[in-house]
């Protein structure tokens, strides 16, 4: 009897899992409790009122575990909080699989489509339809958790996502207006190439930091998305998280033209897949910064190394392989330029918002 | 702006139990459970879940408040929060008590008459 109590007694601690994270939190254990003090007495008083409560107990619990959820719900809503459905517990597997998603994605699709040619071709050269499969499944999972994100709360996962997007629509928004035969440009470049160099990938990165700032402007003034601003206070490495999400799309960029990149820009996708793994599993904001800026710099030397040795010069163009090593960390002293910007978060005057009351506290 | 009791009731049954037990003072989850038992003759049986909807609800009106028992000496397998009746709710059980008092005056008046 008393190893069949155990064991509902363990089952009905599985069954409360039905319940919203932050309900069980709060009253998980008490929960758990009192069943166990009801089913003491039930026991006492014999087997058919045992099963009474089992049986009661067992039919009560996902109907008031979905209740709790649609509270949580409405309650999320009265307050501007979005749905956390997807806002999964910070530092766990389900967050790091969210962030690894497409990271994982192209690796199957990459490594099963080799395997897949390979086979069936005995070619070991991969075929360019293999390449666009493999950059449809990347952007496409990118695209599809960026919309989930965007749908479900802005979690933590979702930052990167934003930076991905972000630095697509600066691309349009400021290539536009990003001319190389500019005279300053021209000019910079007489002198030293380094120079022009550093001021050409600056135009284009600067527009990053300023999308960054028009979104953090927008986000503290629209009240729907102020819990967000709010969170972007609290912890100012969310926004280097935001902005590490820039640095996939750089390596496409940086690999642009090239071929047989595959392997490079795979290496250097796994080096930023673990730093941004680092980081969510890092609670010191000092230890999450160094973790993408880590990441960052390694991929970006990878991407350097890759395109030094896969470099092939061009009749009429006086490209090099140490120029376009260079571009490269060129690129990276920008895009760790623009990381370090989140650091202007802490800047900002901290007055006491509204958002800072007790209702938001509750949930 | 001030809540007025009326605007709760009429209380459902559990939930006027619930209110009734915590009357005399702090009670925790369990001790509610029973002591509902006990009130309503066995008529409501609340289980471990339904009972903690009812107090989230409750809680969520003011009603009832959560007390942590840290400041006393818990004993051991008992929860460690309680839950009091707040002003406004021990006001809304007067409310209603009173409500069904006049209604259970009404229908005896109503019965004695037909019985007459």
């Amino acid at each position: 009897m008393t190893s069949n109590l155990q064991f509902v007694r363990r089952m009905y601690g599985i069954f409360l899992n039905l319940y919203p994270r932050m309900y069980l939190e709060e009253y998980g254990e008490e929960l758990q409790i009192v069943f166990n003090l009801s089913m003491d007495d039930a026991t006492r008083m014999g087997k058919f009122e045992t099963v009474r409560v089992v049986l009661q107990e067992l039919f009560g619990l996902p109907k008031a575990a979905l209740f709790e959820h649609l509270r949580e719900r409405r309650r999320a809503k009265m307050i501007g909080k979005f749905a956390p459905r997807f806002d999964f517990p910070q530092g766990s597997k389900a967050e790091s699989l969210a962030i690894l998603a497409p990271f994982i994605v192209t690796y199957i699709a990459f490594g099963s489509m080799i395997l897949l040619f390979n086979y069936l071709n005995n070619n070991p050269s991969a075929p360019f339809w293999l390449e666009v499969i493999i950059g449809l499944a990347f952007l496409g999972s990118i695209f599809t958790m960026f919309l989930i994100g965007l749908r479900w709360g802005l979690p933590r996962w979702f930052l990167p996502y934003l930076g991905f997007v972000l630095s697509i629509i600066n691309i349009y928004v400021f290539n536009g207006s990003l001319d190389p035969e500019w005279n300053g440009l021209q000019f910079l470049y007489r002198s030293s190439w380094f120079l022009g160099a550093i001021a050409f990938e600056g135009l284009f990165w600067v527009g990053l930091i300023v999308l960054v700032i028009l979104l953090v402007s927008f986000a503290a003034m629209i009240p729907r998305f102020r819990p967000f601003y709010q969170r972007l206070r609290e912890d100012w490495t969310l926004l280097t998280f935001v902005l590490y999400g820039a640095a996939p799309f750089a390596m496409v960029l940086t690999f642009d033209e090239y071929q047989g990149e595959g392997p490079y820009v795979l290496t250097a996708y796994l080096i930023l897949a673990v730093g941004g793994w680092f980081y969510l599993r890092n609670d010191a904001p000092w230890k999450r910064f160094w973790s993408l800026f880590v990441g960052l710099a390694l991929s970006m030397a990878v991407a350097a190394v890759g395109k030094g040795i896969l470099f092939t010069p061009i009749p009429g163009y006086g490209f090099t392989w140490q120029g376009e090593m260079m571009s490269t960390v060129v690129m990276w002293l920008w895009l760790a330029l623009v990381m370090l910007s989140s650091l202007a978060m802490n800047l900002l005057p901290r007055g006491k918002s509204h958002l800072q009351t007790d209702n938001i506290e509750v949930v | 702006m001030p809540v007025e009791p009326i605007s709760y009731l009429p209380l459902t049954e559990p939930t006027f139990y619930i209110l009734l037990s915590l009357a005399p003072g702090r009670k925790h989850g369990y001790a509610i459970l029973k002591d509902v038992k006990d009130l309503s003759r066995e008529r409501v049986n609340l289980s471990t879940s339904t009972l903690y909807t009812a107090v989230g609800r409750l809680l969520d009106q003011d009603l009832i408040e959560r007390l942590d028992d840290n400041d006393e000496d818990p004993s051991p397998g008992l929860p460690r929060k309680s839950y009091a009746l707040s002003e406004l709710g021990r006001r809304v059980l007067e409310a209603e008590t009173v409500r069904l008092q006049g209604m259970v005056k009404e229908a005896r008046l109503r019965l004695r008459e037909d019985g007459a």
